[in-house]
């Protein structure tokens, strides 16, 4: 139980849609959100397939414990083969879509084929209407958003949407549901646009009433709260948010800057979450308004913030005042370094401002805000010139052109379409290839994995390219959590990498957030599950779960086409030594960790699964 | 005269402009002084430093009483936080 046992599954080329019942062996192996729709996707689709052809296919889909009163219990994810990478993708947001799904009866949506005209999907419980999509298509997620609530007069609709970017190939393009959270990364929202969908919305009313044991249930979720709140750690979060990582990561010499070229950013106090919460000048208000949590979540890291109004961002912006009354979703730590640190914009409410920018039209800060910075890079060396740019004078540290770049890139026009094509690309179009900050065609996350040796294990070996929340080391690496290893080290790396990446798939199975990991462990999470779902549920079944799930996902890769080649850092990060703190001197020494790792993986020298590897995890 | 600075992020510092990269305070070192001794002129003994950071190396919490402190030495402290 727990799950609906139901998913719906549209045609988008014949504009049906049937309910299917969920393959319960599998949910017993693959238990839900990533592992299990990733389960259903590796069955359907041809590895070879296309991303943005109509034969890829777009999980959207929800865990046991989404809308259940678990803490955290509101995450889903989208699943469905990359644009961006060409590898699998599993993209996952909080906010209140995923609960909303669960409410409705569906433990999984399934988008196939491709609409021949825009269309938005409207589901309301067991009610599924593909409707045209006119009058929204060429807008913003907020104007849509705003728009599907007056046509449904209904306040509660629950909304996932792409902007103008994903309805025109821009390969970082996301999902947005409720306005400011997002499924952000690996180009999910490119794959809904090419299937010609706008937006899916949500009405359900069923409940999640199905419950095994609704007294042990209750008793397993107020102790995994209860340990949530007794774990300063996390209570941490929801008083500074995440951004509490940049002062942190640059104290340690490893948040990476100007195109990785620094790993010491001397501004980059001005963007923390310290500086968030100054009063500013203009109006006595400070850039933190509040912190926001999703769905039954405990912890409530999110920000919402506003932009000085003097501000020139905003100058001719009165929509987005319109709207928000100045809110919006964001400065989380990863927004904030890609598109502060790594383009050299030291100007915290231009970076407030192109993060809301990636809220309105769903575009992937990190993929954004690291394809400026090669760009800048680029631009520095003359090797791009103002010809190319459209006028914009390209340099790091310019927020005006950090500005200009992100509104280009959000009505993709001009030179937005040009860095609408991802970092590698437009790299490899002006023949430096080796400024792409990538792994697998994805652009990296704010850790400098110089200085945080395990951090760079993991974007190689990531199944969905450059990523920190498959494998965040660094919590060990720089912050103790759960115990304290060496940054700098490369021993034990890759024991430690595997626990990590096994770990945080089974969060993302169960439908819950990772951050709730930094508090519970797979024990609270099997008794959750135990009295919440049929199957026998412990810890050690969890463990190996999730160690399916990553190999599942390798395995599938590799039938793409991936190999050991693939699982490699950009030359910045294994020749070019940092130039000054703790780490300095360091690369990032790969070929010293990865080998180990493969071996702890069960797998062949090549990057391929050892056939007992297989047969031990039921894969074969 | 020898000193070391403290450094203080998060909800160890109060919200200034001065101090969004941490407040900042100096203070004599003696010879000899250990990490304990620098929070205790900090008069920080009552707070919870989840992280100690020396000239950014992290601390461990089994060798912060062993930890002699140099001239110019800058000593980072944050409460329990983590982020991603």
């Amino acid at each position: 139980m727990s799950w609906t046992k139901k998913i719906l599954r549209i045609n988008l080329t014949d504009r049906t849609s049937r309910s299917e019942d969920l393959n319960m062996e599998w949910a017993d192996l693959y238990l839900g959100q990533r592992g299990l729709a990733t389960k259903y996707f590796t069955e359907e689709v041809d590895p070879k397939v296309e991303p943005l052809s109509p034969d890829n296919k777009l999980f959207m889909v929800t865990g046991p414990l989404t809308g259940t009163m678990a803490t955290t219990g509101g995450r889903y994810s989208c699943v469905t083969k990359s644009p961006l990478t060409n590898a699998l993708a599993c993209s996952n947001s909080g906010g209140f879509f995923g609960n909303e799904m669960k409410c409705a009866g569906w433990d999984m949506i399934v988008l196939e084929g491709k609409a021949s005209s825009p269309v938005y999907i409207h589901i309301s419980n067991e009610k599924c209407d593909i409707l045209p999509a006119d009058d929204i298509w060429g807008k913003s997620v907020w104007e849509a958003d705003e728009w599907l609530h007056k046509a449904h007069q209904d306040p509660q609709l629950r909304i996932a949407a792409i902007g103008v970017p994903g309805e025109n190939g821009n390969l970082y393009s996301a999902i947005v549901n409720d306005l400011h959270r997002a499924a952000g990364r690996s180009g999910v929202g490119t794959v809904m646009g090419s299937k010609n969908v706008k937006a899916v919305t949500l009405r359900g009313s069923i409940g999640v009433g199905n419950i095994k044991d609704p007294k042990r249930f209750f008793e397993a979720t107020n102790k995994a709260k209860q340990l949530i709140e007794e774990t300063e750690l996390v209570v941490g979060l929801r008083v500074m948010g995440t951004n509490v990582m940049m002062n942190h990561m640059n104290e340690v010499g490893a948040l990476p800057a100007r195109n990785w070229q620094d790993s010491i950013f001397l501004e980059a106090p001005k963007l923390s979450s310290e500086a968030m919460a100054v009063p500013r000048k203009s109006d006595g208000k400070p850039n933190l308004t509040r912190n926001a949590g999703c769905f039954a979540c405990t912890i409530s890291c999110g920000r919402i913030s506003t932009i000085d109004p003097e501000h020139f961002s905003i100058k001719n912006r009165e929509d987005i005042h319109k709207y928000f009354k100045g809110n919006s979703g964001g400065n989380e730590y990863e927004a904030a370094w890609a598109l502060g640190c790594d383009t050299g914009v030291d100007d915290l409410d231009a970076v407030t401002y192109a993060n809301f920018v990636c809220n309105e039209q769903a575009i992937d800060p990190i993929s954004a805000g690291a394809t400026i910075a090669a760009a800048m890079e680029l631009f520095e060396l003359g090797i791009l010139t103002k010809e190319d740019t459209g006028g914009i004078e390209l340099n790091f540290g310019n927020a005006a052109a950090m500005v200009e770049c992100i509104e280009l890139i959000s009505k993709h026009e001009g030179f937005g379409k040009e860095l609408a094509q991802s970092s590698l690309r437009f790299c490899t179009k002006y023949g430096r290839p080796d400024l792409a900050i990538v792994v697998k065609g994805q652009e990296f996350p704010a850790y400098d994995a110089r200085g945080v040796k395990g951090m760079g294990l993991g974007y190689a070996t990531s199944n969905r390219g450059a990523c920190h929340v498959r494998g965040y080391t660094n919590a060990s690496e720089t912050a103790g959590v759960p115990f304290k290893t060496d940054p700098l080290a490369t021993e034990g790396k890759a024991e430690l990498l595997i626990a990590f990446q096994d770990t945080t798939s089974v969060f993302d199975s169960a439908g819950i957030c990772t951050f709730s990991s930094f508090a519970q462990g797979l024990e609270e999470v099997a008794e959750q599950l135990d009295a919440a779902c049929e199957g026998d549920w412990t810890a050690e079944k969890l463990a190996e779960l999730g160690e399916r799930v990553w190999n599942m996902e390798r395995d599938y890769n590799n039938r793409i086409g991936f190999t050991a080649a693939d699982d490699t850092l950009p030359p910045r990060l294994l020749n070019e030594p940092v130039k000054a703190g703790p780490a300095k001197g360091h690369v990032c020494e790969l070929d010293q960790m990865l080998p180990e790792y493969y071996e702890k993986r069960g797998w062949n020298t090549d990057g391929t699964i050892k056939e007992e590897t297989k047969q031990r995890l039921n894969l074969s | 005269m020898s000193e070391v600075t403290v450094k203080l992020f998060a909800s160890l510092a109060k919200v200034a402009p001065e101090n969004i990269g941490g407040e900042i305070k100096t203070f004599p070192l003696d010879p000899g002084d250990t990490i304990p001794d620098i929070v205790n002129k900090a008069k920080l003994g009552h707070r919870n430093l989840h992280l100690i950071v020396l000239n950014g190396i992290y601390i461990d919490k089994d060798k912060r009483a062993s930890t002699v402190l140099s001239d110019g030495d800058v000593l980072a402290f944050w409460p329990p936080v983590i982020g991603g």
